[in-house]
């Protein structure tokens, strides 16, 4: 499927949309459109979050469900005389978050806009990946059809800047399985944003019939026609590879010799020039790496692009995306050994807040660099949900050494990996 | 040679652990000290551990019950209690304790005691006892071992792992502090640890339970543990009398009357309250877990913000380590709880500390909107006040407590901390037996960490049913 370049414009689908009129989310597509958005410096970004806060806030209490907003700003001292309160501040932000566990279930349901609830039919809803086993559940998110009609504006764009090129003309494949877009985040964003910024896009894996796995991810298997042509195809490519099924791939030698037609004893894959992998998710746990840079380091032999006629190693993108959030944290395209690829940058409609450590959820106002703090987020893009989330992530500050950027953030580890001490049940 | 290793040796020998072969000779020759010989050894250990000569073993004890996890207060709470234990004054009390043994100490050295017109009995040792210690506190199996050596009863202790340093740094200084008659009462103990987990130990754990030459067994730990120690010992050809001291709770029951009897009423029982759910790390069989307000939302508010406040006086709470996903499930507690218009009252820098919630009419884990529970193994300082009309709520309540949703694992509650009138917890009382269910203790909150010298062990004198008593008519 090739898509006409209309990567600055929202689609007339988004202009039919019921939603479309209303104050807040005409600002919210005024920034999105503009086309020097991923081009703004801190002091842009700040103006902008800041003039988006109050009309953010408004456009929760004019859509709300049962008076959950309202009751949640009121209880947290954001409404004066029952309106949001003038000199609210984007610091505020940090009474609304929700935690990533507390989305499991049915937990975003009652969160929802009540638009959303009256047309509840057209949501598309999507679970996390079941790898943690949480006994809560996966976490799961619907999205409406206005959110995924912008995904080319905000996770697409922010790739394309990140990347370096445009994705008109590109080719994309996905390591997934295209059945996976029907209940995954992963693969449905990414298909919708690739695919409405201009590229060609295809699914690299199918599923096998292993239906004692609960998880799709572990049912991956290789497609090889769709990988040979994906190989073959002209012009930049970006191989969208989440860990795991990109080892799936390349740590199989034969495979990777059908698929590239090479006959060499060591086969790599060549993405051509321009060629970005793109990876994300993390490693799920058992892949034998410590780390995502060893993974990456072990990689980097294996899958090659050309930078103007000479071969390195693919440069990449490693995004750091959830399924509760809309917008995804992502690096400028880097070697994979380049300590870059570590430097994750949000979306400029992302207000990051960091957060003291998981006791202590105060918002630290002067982060120091290199410390470890707890990730929060607003997303100003999303109108499906207040998107204000601790995702339980440790993170810590990197400040961009250019200052022509909002400051990038580097993962430390999930936030439940440091156990306290707990007595054991007993009795005394 | 490592733990494993010589588990991995003595697995395959005759006899398992070397104390099989001595147990059984050793109760005549506890049967030789007298009763009031072993009073004064252990009152000699008492004033040890109390003295200037003691401190150091006080200070390796703290150092080691701290690195444990114990908060600091609760450590040297631990040792006191100890010492207290082990005074004369505390022991005479439990061994002349009339509605245990007839006769007490005259009894347990064999001394005949008329109990009725031609009816006389005296104390048999019941035999070799097994004690198997839990990992959330080490002194209940202190506490058992040497009720076994009033009674005659040698002991093999199996400590927990974590306890390990603890108890053995303990007995060592004990041995050695310069009482030959306590150093020899306590050659009758034998400490040993052998991790259930570990394969080979774990086989030896199991034949100790099996084939030890032992007449009763007084194991402390969890579900999982009881039901795996009282199986072994069911194996057991001597057919063995297990004791289980099943996994409990405590409740606090106040009522409106009584935090209005005088003006500062409201205060006190927030500052015992503070105590009750700080000490110990909240974990022990008789630490509030829930606490039910007979009145209004009106003075359980004042109550829950003035335990707020004796709370955050208690700085070693913020120093206590609790992990990343516990912190963030009490942020999703409180932040549920607010939603569904519970008062919560937590640290103002929102600090996982401690937390109070005051719920009117149901407990907010009973809401089927309400946040994920908070099972009580992993609450320090977090106490829910549930707002009820009458006596007969909290009874219910009581009654239906090991069903709830943050109580998995617990048999019943053990001890309704007592914020009433005396009348007041009798009624409850009389309210639960009426239900079938039955409390072990009502006490005032100053007890929930303290044992009377004449008090039962959740419903049984460990020193009556280690001794039998004959009987001569």
């Amino acid at each position: 499927m090739t898509v006409a370049d209309q990567s600055s414009a929202v689609g007339p689908q988004v202009r039919r949309d019921p939603l479309s009129s209303d104050p807040y989310v005409q600002l919210l597509l005024s920034y999105l459109e503009d086309r020097t958005l991923l081009d703004a410096g801190p002091a842009a970004v700040d103006l902008m979050q800041n003039t988006l806060l109050r009309p953010y806030l408004d456009f929760f209490l004019r859509h709300d469900q049962s008076g959950f907003y309202a009751r949640l700003f009121e209880r947290k001292g954001l409404l004066r005389s029952g309106q949001v309160r003038p000199d609210v501040a984007l610091t505020d932000l940090v009474q609304l978050r929700v935690h990533s566990d507390d989305l499991r279930g049915d937990g975003q349901q009652r969160r929802l806009i009540q638009d959303l609830v009256d047309r509840r039919e057209d949501l598309r809803t999507f679970g996390s990946s079941g790898t943690s086993a949480n006994p809560a559940g996966r976490v799961t998110i619907a999205r409406s059809p206005f959110t995924l009609d912008l995904a080319h504006l905000t996770i697409g764009r922010h790739i394309e800047k990140m990347a370096g090129w445009p994705l008109a003309g590109a080719t994309v494949c996905i390591q997934a399985a295209p059945e996976m877009r029907e209940t995954m985040a992963l693969p449905a964003l990414s298909e919708r944003a690739f695919a409405d910024c201009g590229a060609r896009v295809l699914y690299g894996s199918r599923l096998n019939d292993d239906s004692e796995q609960t998880s799709l991810w572990r049912r991956l298997e290789p497609d090889e026609k769709s990988l040979s042509s994906f190989f073959a195809a002209p012009g930049p490519k970006i191989w969208f590879a989440p860990p795991p099924a990109l080892l799936g791939v390349i740590a199989d030698d034969a495979l990777l010799r059908r698929v590239t037609g090479s006959t060499e004893p060591n086969p790599r894959v060549n993405l051509g020039e321009q060629g970005v992998l793109m990876t994300g998710g993390g490693l799920k746990g058992n892949l034998g790496y410590r780390s995502m840079q060893q993974f990456l380091a072990d990689v980097g032999p294996r899958v090659r692009s050309l930078a103007q006629g000479r071969e390195i190693a693919a440069p990449v993108i490693d995004g750091l995306g959830l399924t509760e959030s809309l917008c995804i944290f992502v690096n400028r395209a880097a070697d994979p050994l380049d300590p870059d690829v570590e430097v994750k940058y949000p979306f400029p409609l992302t207000w990051v807040g960091l957060l003291e450590s998981p006791r202590r959820l105060r918002l630290v106002t002067d982060p120091k660099p290199d410390e470890p703090y707890l990730l929060f987020y607003v997303n100003f893009a999303c109108i499906d949900y207040l998107e204000a989330v601790i995702p339980g992530d440790v993170v810590a500050r990197k400040p961009d050494v250019t200052s022509d950027r909002t400051d990038g953030l580097v993962y430390i580890r999930r936030a439940e990996e440091l156990e306290g001490f707990q007595i054991r049940e007993g009795c005394g | 040679m490592t733990i494993a290793d010589e588990a991995a040796r003595i697995v395959t020998q005759a006899a398992p652990m070397p104390f099989f072969d001595t147990l059984p000779g050793e109760v005549a020759q506890l049967l030789d000290i007298p009763v009031d010989e072993k009073l004064e050894a252990f009152d000699q250990a008492s004033q040890f551990l109390n003295s200037a000569r003691g401190k150091a073993t006080r200070e390796g004890l703290r150092v080691a019950l701290e690195s444990s996890g114990y908060l600091p207060r609760s450590a040297r709470h631990e040792i006191e209690a100890l010492a207290g234990f082990l005074s004369r004054r505390h022991l005479e009390s439990l061994v002349d304790n009339p509605s245990v043994l007839p006769g007490g100490r005259r009894l347990l050295d064999g001394g005949f005691v008329t109990i009725g017109p031609g009816v006389a009995v005296t104390g048999m040792p019941a035999g070799p006892l097994l004690v198997v210690g839990s990992g959330n506190s080490f002194v209940p199996s202190v506490v058992a071992s040497v009720i076994g050596l009033l009674a005659s009863c040698p002991v093999a202790l199996r400590g927990a792992g974590i306890n390990q340093p603890i108890l053995e740094s303990l007995f060592a200084a004990l041995k050695t502090c310069g009482s030959r008659l306590l150093a020899s009462l306590l050659d009758h103990l034998h400490l040993f640890f052998l991790d259930h987990a570990d394969p080979a130990q774990g086989e030896v754990l199991r034949r100790v339970l099996r084939e030890g030459p032992f007449a009763a067994g007084s194991f402390w730990g969890g579900r999982q543990a009881l039901d795996a120690l009282v199986k072994g010992f069911g194996e057991n050809p001597r057919h063995p009398m297990a004791i289980p001291m099943e996994p409990l709770t405590g409740v606090a029951v106040a009522t409106e009357r009584y935090l209005r009897r005088t003006a500062a009423s409201v205060d006190e029982a927030a500052q015992d309250l503070a105590d009750a759910v700080t000490e110990m790390g909240q974990q022990m069989c008789s630490s509030p877990t829930e606490a039910y307000l007979v009145g209004s939302m009106s003075i359980a508010t004042t109550l829950a913000r003035r335990l707020g406040q004796e709370l955050d006086r208690i700085p070693e709470l913020r120093r206590r380590r609790i992990s990343d996903r516990n912190a963030m499930l009490i942020d999703r507690i409180r932040e549920g709880a607010a939603d569904l218009d519970r008062v919560v009252v937590a640290p103002r820098d929102g600090d996982a500390a401690w937390t109070v919630i005051v719920s009117d009419g149901q407990s907010v884990f009973l809401d089927e909107r309400g946040p994920s529970p908070l099972p009580i193994h992993e609450r320090t300082a977090f106490l829910e006040i549930v707002v009820i009309p009458t006596l007969e709520a909290a009874a219910d309540r009581i009654a239906r407590l090991p069903s709830a949703p943050c109580h998995a694992g617990v048999k019943q509650v053990q001890t309704v901390i007592r914020l009433t009138h005396l009348d007041d917890a009798q009624r409850l009382i009389q309210l639960l037996r009426r239900q079938g269910c039955g409390i072990y203790r009502s006490v005032p909150p100053d007890y929930v960490a303290l044992r009377h010298p004449l008090e039962p062990m959740d419903g049984h004198h460990l020193l009556g049913l280690l001794t039998r008593q004959l009987v001569v008519i």
